[in-house]
């Protein structure tokens, strides 16, 4: 038995002393490292005292370094505990718990190794010796099973509490512990009871201590815990150096020494750039660590700040819009002769300038609304199989009232040729894009205007053609829809387009002013338009619309005063599938947005 | 013409203008008219009052309007009331028509006026003019 302690006691003493150094030399500022290192070396001294003590000639030496290696336990069980409140996260509520700690373990430990309280004496035995215990011994085993407590139930908290990847480096160093812990537990309070009062077991319950050491060590380096991996390779290069340097002068021969002393500048110089290195990566690890919670800070703060956008712009809409609701009904009540009786010609001139600016409000808002949820893609497009002449003459209906009070002429004229004119697309998203391209036409054309839609069927290629003369959009800039609106808008789905084409004998358009109609906020301004009121933004919300349907959406005029048609294309419903394809794959990379 | 003062209609809506607005217009058509301000009002009035048509507001205090076609639906009496549904916003169709079938139209608020109002509340009551 002497023979094994002499070869294993100072070898695990040496050992967690070791780590108790690296670890404390690489964490000096760290009261977690520091708390490790004592735990560490009370686990070092505690197996060296308690090999010391029965190799100690005389009993009063065998008796004092008995008593060292109680303090010592208490120590190790005080530092045990306390790290676990520092490490590996602070615990807020730490100094209620750690300052009785360091207080009772502080005492307990004085207690034990300078008074006869706790371990009264001891008495020789075959195997060692044994310890008789004070009349204290009970105060010392309830405290240090309280502190044990404490540090047992922060253990169950911090793996409940702590992410995977933390709880993954943790579990060898809690390991080692662990065992340590439950090795004298078993020991001390079930072996020693059964087999006597004797303490020839405890050497065993102080060789676990290696289990510690093994798996504090593995933990350490594997996952960098504490910094050591610095450490680690200074002192392997130092060895190296040391090595070095005892050939240099091993060697009688010149050219030896010559030889040895350049590798040793070699290895100096490749070793102090390795260590600067590992040194670099440390850091850079750190930073990296640090930025990486910075931006999962920002995220989460911009994902609370665009939510409330959003809520926002949802509120404020509908704020703006109900009272403009009021203003825009009771001015057109106004002018309702079943209504009010406006007999003053002035009167009803300024009521209908109220109106109008009232109608542009609303339209403002709306439109600003769905520019906004259409570049968030936020807009929900909901595509079934629609019939597109039903579609058209419920718009063309619906448009009889605004027909009438601008005295023009709406007609519908479907396809003959067109078999089944059917769409796959969004019924109120496609009543939006024909209802502005006819209030387009009523707006920009001379009194008496005459509007007539019709539907065709037109080829992908000259679909591509006669789109790509007739408009240019910013859709595709950058801080644009790009990111939204797809790239597959690109694509024209199916050989062949369903047209719906509205056309009117207004104002016309030249070349210059077709590229700039679907930008954003793009206004033509010319006298003939001096006194039309828009946005700027509904032929732009037509254009996205059509793209997120992947139809195209242009415009055609011979030029001045000679008339536009306006020409909206959308893929027929027999190739749903691959639409419903495409949007799936739209939706799921906004969603990775 | 029928007599349209046979046709009870509700309004629901707790915009007092808005509210006015159409009760004044409506009630020149000739329709009887009646308002409430919020939605559990609304479910009283229409069991009590069995109206012909209810004009529902869905941003209301105490029961949207989709709480409100939602009661109406679990009781036999109520349950077959035409409703129109009125809001704010454009772009929530989607939640509309997702909500409940049971309406038989929904009006913008801000996209129509009052006269734009009568001809759909007369298909609704399946009047022609």
């Amino acid at each position: 038995m002497l023979q094994f302690d002499l070869l294993f006691a100072p070898l695990i003493a040496f050992s967690s002393m070791a780590i108790a150094a690296i670890v404390l030399i690489n964490n000096r500022k760290d009261s977690s490292g520091r708390t490790f290192a004592l735990l560490s070396t009370s686990i070092g001294l505690w197996i060296l005292t308690a090999f010391l003590s029965d190799l100690a000639l005389f009993k009063n030496y065998s008796l004092l370094l008995n008593r060292i290696v109680t303090g010592e336990v208490a120590i190790f069980i005080g530092s045990f505990s306390y790290l676990l409140y520092v490490f590996p996260i602070q615990s807020k509520r730490r100094n209620i718990v750690i300052w009785p700690i360091v207080i009772i373990t502080t005492l307990l430990s004085l207690v034990s190794i300078f008074s006869n309280g706790i371990v009264k004496t001891i008495t020789y035995e075959t195997w060692g010796t044994s310890l008789v215990y004070g009349n204290w011994y009970w105060l010392y085993a309830v405290m240090m099973s309280l502190i044990l407590v404490l540090g047992l139930v922060r253990i169950i908290y911090i793996l409940w509490k702590l992410d995977h990847d933390t709880k993954v480096k943790m579990i060898p160093l809690f390991t080692g512990l662990g065992v340590f812990l439950l090795a004298n537990i078993i020991i001390y309070t079930i072996v020693r009871p059964l087999v006597g009062s004797s303490d020839q077991y405890y050497r065993l319950a102080n060789y676990s201590s290696l289990v510690f050491i093994v798996f504090a060590a593995y933990g350490i380096i594997k996952y960098r815990l504490f910094h050591v991996k610095l450490i680690i390779s200074q002192i392997a290069i130092s060895i190296i150096v040391i090595a070095i340097f005892v050939q240099v002068f091993a060697h009688p021969t010149v050219i030896y020494i010559v030889i040895n002393s350049i590798i040793l500048i070699g290895v100096i110089a490749g070793g102090s750039l390795l260590i600067r290195s590992i040194k670099l990566e440390i850091e850079r690890d750190e930073l990296i660590r640090k930025a990486n919670r910075q931006l999962k800070r920002e995220k989460e703060a911009l994902a609370e700040i665009d939510a409330m956008k959003t809520e926002f712009i949802s509120i404020a809409s509908h704020e703006l819009l109900t009272p403009v609701a009021a203003i825009k009904g009771f001015l057109s009540m106004t002018l309702t002769p079943k209504m009010v009786k406006l007999t003053d010609p002035k009167a009803k001139e300024y009521v209908t300038n109220a109106f109008d600016a009232s109608n542009r409000v609303a339209n403002l808002v709306n439109d600003l609304l769905n520019v906004s949820r259409i570049e968030q893609n936020r807009i929900v497009i909901q595509k079934k199989v629609i019939n597109i002449n039903d579609l058209i003459e419920s718009i063309v209906d619906e448009f009889q009232f605004r027909v009438q009070e601008a005295h023009a002429r709406l007609v519908f004229k479907p396809s003959a040729s067109i078999k089944s004119p059917e769409v796959y697309a969004d019924e109120a998203k496609i009543k939006e894009v024909v209802g502005n391209l006819i209030s387009n036409a009523i707006k920009y054309s001379p009194p008496k205007p005459v509007i007539t839609v019709t539907t065709f069927s037109m080829s992908s290629d000259i679909i591509k053609q006669r789109s790509e003369i007739g408009s240019e959009s910013d859709l595709h800039k950058e801080g644009s829809l790009i990111n939204t609106v797809n790239t597959s808008a690109s694509n024209i789905i199916g050989d062949h387009q369903l047209v719906i084409s509205v056309k009117d004998n207004g104002l016309g358009l030249t070349t210059a002013e077709k590229k700039k109609l679907f930008q954003k906020f793009s206004r033509i301004l010319n006298e003939d338009r001096a006194n039309i009121t828009g946005t700027g933004l509904g032929l732009y919300i037509c254009k996205a619309l059509a793209e997120l349907h992947y139809g195209r959406i242009w415009a055609e005029s011979a030029g001045h005063h000679k008339g536009s048609t306006f020409i909206l294309t959308l893929p027929y419903a027999k190739h749903e599938s691959e639409i419903v394809e495409l949007d799936n794959a739209r939706q799921s990379k906004a969603q990775v947005k | 013409m029928a007599d349209l003062a046979q046709y009870r209609i509700l309004i629901a809506d707790d915009e007092v203008l808005v509210k006015t607005m159409y009760v004044e217009r409506l009630k020149a058509e000739g329709f009887t008219v009646e308002t409430v301000g919020d939605g559990e009002e609304a479910l009283a009035k229409i069991k009590s009052w069995q109206p012909n048509l209810v004009l529902l507001d869905i941003m209301m205090p105490k029961m949207n309007g989709f709480e409100v076609m939602d009661a109406l639906k679990k009781d036999a009496k109520v349950k077959d009331t035409k409703v129109i549904l009125l809001t704010a916003l454009s772009g929530t169709e989607h939640k509309i028509k997702g909500a409940t079938t049971n309406a038989l139209d929904y009006i913008i608020k801000s996209d129509i006026v009052p006269d734009e109002l009568v001809p759909k509340i007369k298909a609704a009551l399946g009047l022609s003019e």
